[in-house]
């Protein structure tokens, strides 16, 4: 059986709460429940954290290769 | 006091804390709370901190992990014990050993982050409504009709009001006789359904088999010999009202199969004919049984136990809540109409004392005597025998004592051990604790949990089936 340490625990954890985050940025936009000014302010989130989850993904595998 | 509009009537306004720091998902939350009140936001301990020290906040969300720090469980436990706020952990982790520090530092809940915020929404939303109109009619009901100051009672009832008003689950109402399980039972209907359906009442104690089937199902006519006519039963006329099974755990074992069937598919067929009938009822359930043991003893069926035993109340005896024997002392003396008396302290010591087998009935036999006394002033020696002797006036030679019954208990015990093996008596006991608590926490499986100090993966919280894995 595959056991991940707390490293790797972590790392899902991040994943997790950071795909919240853009489901829920999503939402606002999806459901156009923000003004004009917040789409400015929250399309460049959400492009930073499509990046950002992409990164802490290729970190996760490569420790996950590692073992 | 300020007020907004609400789709449930008038509601205070709640001053709501978020302390996050992911600047999306604290968007994301807010556009579904900010109908609920205002709402101020800290992405960090220090932040948080100041906030909870400045304001009074109603309910306080805390990530459990924020950017470089996790949050300061000192700075939970302030927020939900000095300061009374509603404290929820709102995190990704999803681990028993947080998700226990979480409660032990006086947190209310602990939701694991999610697209679906519908749960937080509506623990919001029951927070909410636990200040509004109809909660307090519910109350002023407790207050002069049910007649209790007991804490624990109190707090049962108004979660049941609380948390069934956007379901039909069933309640199961656990008492002993006269605790006021049918005024519960008729007050549940009113609070909860009103006037969009019928509130059908049928007792299952004392009726044939035949009958009790008649009664519930219908019959058509000339379904059997004295069916002259066709009669639509209990479980029709409750149709979109409530359905109120009094001393459920006397139903016998064939009408208990078919109400099963009734209640999943919300359909039956009455007695001798041949088209189903339709019928949507919340149903309410009562005994003054112990209906985890009859279920135990194969006497009532466990798949509908778990359909039934969904939110159960328990209505406790007067004798353990001494403090509403005073009042309900006094509002049957005003509703004799009679002539007015005086009982006096030392009086009422031993009448809070008396161990009242038939609960509230016994107060109303015993003013009806008080009332009947020479003299208006009620003292000690004007008291009944059985009251002084806090005697059982009902069963004087018969009941059996304490020591009898748990010798009793011991030695049924051993028998089951020695039929059954020691791990397969210690599996169903398990199983029935953690479904009884369960029940008692009305299906939020960590309380119950953490009530049990029982930390398990195995008991999963799946209100649909109140069980255990095995």
């Amino acid at each position: 059986m595959i056991t991940y340490d707390e490293e790797i625990s972590g790392l899902f954890h991040d994943l997790m709460s950071l795909n919240c985050g853009l489901v829920s940025g999503l939402n606002l936009l999806r459901n156009k429940i923000i003004n004009k000014e917040d789409y400015q302010e929250i399309v460049p989130l959400i492009d930073k954290r499509f990046t950002k989850i992409r990164e802490t993904y290729k970190v996760l595998e490569q420790k996950i290769m590692e073992k | 006091m300020t007020k907004i509009g609400h789709k449930d009537g008038l509601t205070e306004k709640l001053k709501i804390l978020l302390v996050e720091d992911d600047e999306l998902f604290r968007m994301g939350l807010k556009s579904v709370l900010t109908e609920y009140g205002t709402i101020d936001e800290a992405t960090n301990n220090q932040d948080a901190r100041r906030l909870v020290s400045e304001n009074q906040y109603h309910i306080a969300f805390f990530e459990l992990k924020l950017e470089n720090e996790s949050i300061d469980f000192n700075l939970v436990q302030k927020a939900s014990t000095e300061k009374r706020i509603y404290t929820i952990i709102l995190t990704a982790h999803d681990n028993d050993t947080f998700i226990e520090k979480a409660y032990s530092f006086g947190c209310n809940d602990y939701f694991v982050k999610t697209s679906d915020l519908s749960g937080i929404v509506r623990t919001v939303e029951n927070f909410s409504f636990k200040k509004n109109e109809q909660l307090l009619q519910f109350q002023d009901f407790i207050r002069h009709k049910f007649i209790s100051q007991d804490t624990y009672t109190i707090d049962q009832l108004r979660s049941l009001l609380v948390d069934n008003r956007n379901n039909r689950r069933p309640i199961f109402i656990e008492g002993p006789s006269g605790v006021g399980k049918t005024l519960l039972a008729e007050a549940t209907h009113n609070f909860l359904i009103g006037n969009k359906g019928n509130f059908v009442h049928i007792n299952c104690k004392g009726l044939s088999e035949n009958l009790l089937e008649s009664e519930l199902f219908g019959h058509e006519r000339g379904a059997f010999t004295d069916a002259k006519s066709s009669k639509i039963g209990k479980l029709k006329l409750a149709d979109n009202g409530t359905l109120f099974l009094d001393e459920v755990a006397t139903m016998p074992i064939k009408l208990q199969t078919a109400l099963l069937v009734a209640i999943e598919k919300k359909q039956f067929m009455p007695v001798g004919g041949n088209r189903l009938v339709q019928s949507n009822f919340r149903l309410v359930c009562a005994t003054n049984e112990d209906i985890t043991q009859l279920v135990h003893e194969a006497k009532f069926r466990e798949d509908l136990f778990y359909r039934i035993y969904k939110y159960v109340i328990y209505l406790r005896p007067l004798r353990e809540r001494s403090g509403d024997i005073p009042l309900l002392i006094n509002h049957f003396h005003k509703k004799s109409g009679d002539r007015r008396i005086v009982i006096r302290p030392k009086a009422m010591e031993i009448l809070q004392k008396y161990q009242y087998p038939a609960n509230v009935r016994d107060i109303e036999d015993i003013v009806d005597i008080l009332l009947r006394e020479k003299s208006g002033i009620i003292e000690i020696t004007n008291l009944p025998s059985f009251v002084i002797n806090n005697e059982n006036r009902y069963f004087k030679n018969n009941t059996p004592s304490t020591l009898d019954s748990n010798v009793n208990n011991i030695n049924n015990i051993i028998e089951e051990v020695r039929v059954g093996g020691l791990r397969k008596y210690m599996n169903n006991h398990k199983k029935m604790i953690v479904n009884r608590f369960i029940g008692l926490h009305h299906g939020k499986t960590k309380e119950a949990m953490k009530e049990m100090k029982y930390f398990s993966s195995r008991v999963y919280e799946n209100s649909e089936s109140l069980a255990i894995q095995e």
